[in-house]
């Protein structure tokens, strides 16, 4: 294509680290942002401190810049870079607020830099609550009445006035930060206060309460000629009142009368038309039920987490067009690329339904308010296509990788109605669960639409499902005709589901429903409900009509993806996986992915050869692999999610490339793993495992405290416990009464941690960096900082944790990519554990070493290339002058009720990096953000029992005042007021830390953390430079 | 009843049918790729006598407002993969099915509806017959 725009650089801005709210939606945006620039010729610069992302690899990009996203950064990279134009509407909020203050500062002035696409007078009117207002008065489009304040005052004058419920929307911030319903003067009171504290304009909009209205939301795109299209349209099943990110949601709507939908659309259209985007732009309205009444609730002038699952929905690559538009190209001049043979001006019509399901993090947060409000908590998104709205339902369960079966929550069975109500009305993420548990009941559907305001034609539906079980759970599997099995799964039950309800073996049900010749077709995604040919290869199953996939004779391989965002396993995952089927499409294989997240780059259609949205069942997997006749899979780039199917894989005659279900056994049974790091001469830490209380006293008196404890089967360190003494110990013992053994008792060494990654031909091994952690062992890996490549292990340190990596590939004869987490303790190096798959850490090692190590892997795992002999190139900091910090970032200021402190269990949603020429450099950009907001900050409160000297020193060396006696409340509020130290496990220290969180102050629970911010301290500037020159450059090579 | 819609090109497509008076229909096809609209599609003059197809999956959501009840449908016959049937919160409303069965207009579901359109562009042939099962054998 050639370039509408007469301009050479453009400058792209991220949305940095991934928080609730702000996902892997906005890498998939920003790639293919970058794409469609590319494509067009123009030099790309990009800007995200976010390294697991794909937009930030150079193949997207000419110049990446890792580097802090705030506005003095942005304006020393637009000083060196100079940049002819800048786009800012695919780095979500974070992205617009940024532009919005280059702008405000004069800066995309001073650099003389045009704003492309929708320009930041129109950011303005559609974000400034009163700006958007005045538009909308004008246009004669309703809004509901509100108004802005900058006190709590003002918003109770105002509440009296139009009456309560209300709603308090804080201004500019993610995902609805610090909102919520206050029913009356006291709410309103504290929400309020708290919304001004995390507005950063400190202003809050209160407006009339909508609650309980139809929630509906329209994506729309326009060019500059005014040419507007609806890309799609997309239903809330929950009414207003929660927020869009955690409701379930169906495209197209489905419940609107056709007027209704009409009368929507042409709001739309006028509203943005009126604030002149040129781009997408996302609205959202509430619809009265009954009288065609409506408000606009909000308006996102840029891509968002809907337009991600709108363009998934549709086929129509919302983003990719949204750039070209922005460069000056017309709706009508532009090719569709799904269908390639019609045009980008023409509405995609869809003739499935494709339903979104929020996953929440309350299944590792037990602690945390799990209530459902204007107040994101989902971290990620599943989204399941079908024909039918049943089986699009069942898919989206089954896709959450929860605790249920079928339809059924077992925490749920022997709830009373009254109890089941109560989550229902006061929602809470087992919402649909309790639901359905009240229909099993015999509850009614007017009653629960009584209740709830959802339309009847989704109870209906929930309820049509429950009849289907009951009518299942009559029957056996012998009596079960062709006709019966096949309607069931028409309406989605899974052959697993069938089976638990018939009270029969789930492969029986799956051998007598291949017997019946029931098997799903596939249908293409493809913009046009079939008008025309589609070049995409983009499927979804369903069961009955015709089959739209014929299988290729190519050597192909199926990587299975990892599914919804969720703390413990992010879009790290997705990266590795989209490299993988990069790299094998390159080596000539025909690549297929399967995955259910509709936020991700892995699920474009441009990724792989072929892309299956199902979920990542063994039924929808192995019904994948049976259409398209594939022979070899690949498990380890899909997180613990792709790991979980290998067996079963293996068991169906799958060739696991790289790995054995039997070996990922020996890996993950902790008695297996020890005793083979045993036969390999590996120091590995004491432990053992407790079968009974008996057991567990025995084993406690043999292995010496400090002591780890935790469940055998643990993801990201769900329910693991640190005990120091014998008296915490059975304190804890003797308040917990329903210990599920076997549990694990491991020694606690607080040593120094360090992981590598590394890639293996079976036979040798390459080790591109050693990542060293800031804090000690026993803070999970992903909340802990690190540092790349390590600083301080000594030469024999890094030979024996080389040596123990070649001991066990030697010894597994494993192929592809292994993590080995490994603790320094008293002189030895210990393994801790041994992941046989991609890990957190790939996309950090890879983009810090230069290389690629997703992609190595499957070249390695094919056997397409062999690593060098006995050579082993390691990074390490004589060899280089930079150095990269890890950091995570934590979403608590969504999750009410988590106490921030670090310990086993992850928290952290996402993680951002940071180079510089000495490690002191690289953490002075981790924390220049919170150095920016608090200028005059120079207080250092320690709450703990006794202040380490050494601590004590280096923050006075830092220039800091320490001080303990204080009372929290009033100290955050001082502007002297800037870091909160807090170690202790106490309830004081947790009341603490969770009001320090409130009001957004900058905390540190581990003492090395702490001394790294102090270091951080003397730094006084730094310097900002591409990815490309940050790297390392000259590989030093082990000798052995 | 069980039987097949034949296309003049030959393909096939197994379905359901309701309220037919004769055991053989022949008929003209047109479709309808709305996503919402089918409320007013089965009035248009344009569809007059023809077999309309859907190709939104499930039909009749919103039933058939009370005040059109009485007013016949310009087409010959409905083609839709699923309908829903269920009852209504307002009595305003009539259920699609029993609107189409008042007025003895053809109902056939539980067809490929997306297969079929994608065959009629394809060819361009647009007339079809429908025979019940007892008569395919």
């Amino acid at each position: 294509m050639t370039k509408r725009l007469n301009v050479k650089k453009i400058l792209v801005i991220g949305s940095g680290p991934i928080v609730i709210g702000q996902a892997a939606e906005f890498d998939y945006a920003g790639t293919q942002a970058c794409m469609a620039l590319k494509e067009d010729g123009y030099e790309v610069i990009l800007v995200n401190n976010n390294p697991a992302t794909i937009m930030t690899d150079e193949i997207f990009a000419d110049a990446i810049y890792c580097e802090p996203l705030t506005v003095e950064t942005v304006e020393k990279i637009i000083q060196k870079e100079r940049p002819d134009a800048l786009l800012a509407t695919f780095g979500g909020q974070t992205g617009l607020n940024l532009a919005k203050q280059l702008s405000e500062q004069g800066i995309v002035q001073k650099y003389g830099v045009k704003v492309i696409g929708t320009s930041i007078d129109s950011i303005q009117k559609g974000e400034d609550r009163s700006l958007f207002r005045q538009l909308m008065v004008e246009i004669g489009e309703p809004v509901p009445e509100s108004s802005i304040v900058s006190t709590a005052e003002e918003a109770i004058a105002f509440a009296n006035d139009i009456g309560y419920p209300v709603i308090i929307r804080p201004a500019y911030t993610l995902g609805g930060t610090g909102g919520g319903f206050a029913h009356n003067e006291v709410e309103l009171k504290g929400k309020v206060e708290k919304g001004l504290k995390e507005s950063p304009i400190h202003q809050c909009l209160i407006e009339r309460s909508i609650a309980g209205w139809k929630e509906v939301e329209y994506e729309v795109m326009r060019d500059a000629s005014g040419t507007c299209i609806t890309i799609c349209n997309m239903e809330n099943i929950d009414p207003v009142g929660i927020h869009t990110g955690d409701s379930i949601v169906v495209a197209p709507v489905q419940t609107l009368t056709h007027e209704e939908q009409m009368m929507l659309k042409t709001s739309a259209i006028k509203i943005i038309s009126a604030l002149e985007i040129i781009g997408g732009c996302n609205i959202q309205f509430a619809l009265h039920p009954d009288n065609q009444q409506y408000y606009l609730i909000e308006v996102n002038p840029r891509v968002s987490r809907s337009s991600a699952l709108a363009s998934k929905a549709t086929g129509y690559p919302i983003a990719w067009i949204a750039a070209k538009l922005s460069t000056g190209w017309m709706l009508d001049q532009l090719k569709n690329p799904v269908t390639q043979s019609t045009f980008a001006h023409i509405e995609p019509t869809i003739d499935y339904i494709a339903l979104k399901f929020p996953r929440w993090p309350f299944d590792k947060f037990q602690q945390v308010d799990r209530k459902l409000t204007t107040q994101m908590k989902a971290t990620g998104e599943i989204m399941a296509v079908d024909r039918t709205f049943e089986r699009a339902i069942q898919k989206a369960v089954v896709s959450l990788e929860g605790d249920q079966q079928g339809l059924i929550l077992p925490e749920l069975k022997g709830w009373s109605k009254e109890q089941l109500l109560d989550i229902i009305v006061e929602a809470d993420d087992r919402r649909f669960f309790a639901l359905l548990e009240m229909l099993r009941k015999g509850e009614s559907v007017e009653f629960l639409h009584s209740q709830t305001k959802i339309d009847l034609f989704f109870l209906n539906v929930m309820k049509s499902l429950i009849d289907l079980e009951r009518e299942i759970s009559g029957l056996s599997l012998q009596e079960v005709s062709k006709e019966q099995l096949f309607h069931w799964k028409q309406k989605g039950f899974s052959d697993e589901a069938i089976a638990a309800l018939l009270s029969a073996k789930s492969i029986d049900v799956t051998a007598k429903r291949k017997e019946f010749g029931i098997i799903p077709s596939y249908k293409n995604i493809d913009t046009c409900a079939g008008l025309h040919p589609s070049a995409s290869h983009y499927y979804y199953s369903t069961y009955g009509g015709k089959n739209e996939q014929a299988k290729s004779d190519k050597e192909k391989v199926l990587i299975i993806g990892s599914g919804p965002i969720r703390i413990g396993q992010g879009i790290e995952f997705d990266y590795c996986s989209v490299h993988g089927v990069m790299e094998l499409k390159e080596a000539g294989y025909e690549t297929i992915m399967i995955n259910n997240n509709p936020e991700t780059v892995s699920t474009d259609f441009v990724t792989a050869d072929r892309l299956y949205f199902e979920p990542l069942t063994l039924e929808s997997v192995m019904d994948v692999i049976e259409a398209e006749g594939v022979d070899k899979v690949i498990v380890q780039l899909g997180g613990q999610t792709a790991i979980s199917l290998a067996h079963d894989l293996e068991r169906a005659g799958l060739d696991l490339l790289g790995t054995t279900g039997e070996l990922i056994d020996l890996l993950e049974d902790r008695q297996l793993f020890y005793q083979l790091l045993d036969e390999l001469k590996i120091p590995h830490i004491e432990g053992d495992i407790a079968e009974s209380y008996e057991d567990l006293m025995g084993i406690t008196e043999k292995i010496p405290f400090p002591i780890l404890i935790r469940p055998s089967y643990v993801i990201g360190g769900k329910g693991m416990h640190r005990f120091y003494s014998k008296e915490s110990f059975e304190q804890w013992l003797n308040s917990y009464d329903k210990i599920q053994y076997p549990v694990l008792v491991d020694r606690y060494l607080p040593g120094k941690e360090v992981e590598a990654d590394i890639l293996c031909d079976g036979e040798q091994v390459s080790m591109p960096a050693i990542i060293e952690h800031i804090e000690k062992a026993g803070i999970h890996s992903g909340d802990s900082m690190a540092i790349l490549p390590a600083v301080s292990l000594k030469k024999d340190e890094e030979q024996k944790i080389f040596e123990y990596a070649q001991k066990l590939v030697k010894k597994l004869s494993y192929k592809g990519i292994m993590n080995i987490q490994y603790v320094l303790y008293d002189g030895v190096v210990y393994v801790l554990e041994v992941n046989p798959r991609a890990s957190r850490t790939v996309p950090l090692v890879s983009k810090v070493c230069g290389m690629n190590a997703a992609r190595e892997s499957v070249l390695l795992m094919t056997g397409k290339k062999q690593l060098p002999i006995a050579s082993m190139p390691i990074f390490s900091h004589e060899t280089d002058g930079n150095y990269a910090v890890k950091y995570p970032v934590f979403s608590n200021f969504a999750l009410q009720g988590l106490d921030t402190l670090v310990g086993p269990e992850m928290k952290a949603t996402g993680e951002g990096i940071a180079f510089g020429k000495t490690v002191e450099e690289a953490l002075h950009k981790i924390f220049l953000p919170q150095k920016n907001k608090k200028p005059y900050g120079k207080e250092l409160y320690c709450l703990t029992d006794e202040i380490d000297k050494e601590l004590l020193k280096n923050a006075e060396h830092a220039g800091l005042a320490v001080v303990t006696d204080v009372k929290i409340k009033e100290w955050t509020k001082k502007e002297e007021a800037f870091v909160f130290y807090a170690p202790c496990e106490d309830e004081k220290s947790k009341v603490e830390r969770m009001i320090a969180e409130q009001s957004r102050m900058l905390t540190f629970t581990e003492k090395e953390s702490l001394m790294a911010f102090l270091s951080s301290l003397h730094v006084t500037g730094y310097e900002v430079a591409p990815l490309q020159q940050w790297k390392m450059k000259k590989p030093e090579v082990m000798k052995l | 009843m069980n039987g097949m819609m034949m296309l003049e090109t030959g393909e096939s497509y197994p379905c359901k049918c309701e309220h037919m008076e004769d055991l053989e229909v022949n008929g003209e096809l047109i479709f309808y790729t709305g996503m919402t609209g089918y409320e007013d599609a089965l009035f248009d003059p344009q569809y007059k006598g023809k077999y309309l197809i859907f190709s939104n999956p499930l039909i009749g959501i919103r039933g058939i407002a009370n005040s059109l009840k009485d007013v016949p449908p310009t087409v010959a016959g409905v083609i839709v993969y699923q309908i829903w049937n269920k009852s209504f919160p307002m009595d305003t409303f009539l259920p699609l099915k029993e609107y189409l069965s008042k007025w003895r207009i053809p109902l056939f579901i539980e067809v490929d509806t997306r297969s079929l359109i994608q065959s009629i562009c394809q060819s361009n042939g647009t007339t079809f017959k429908f025979i019940v099962e007892e008569k395919v054998k």
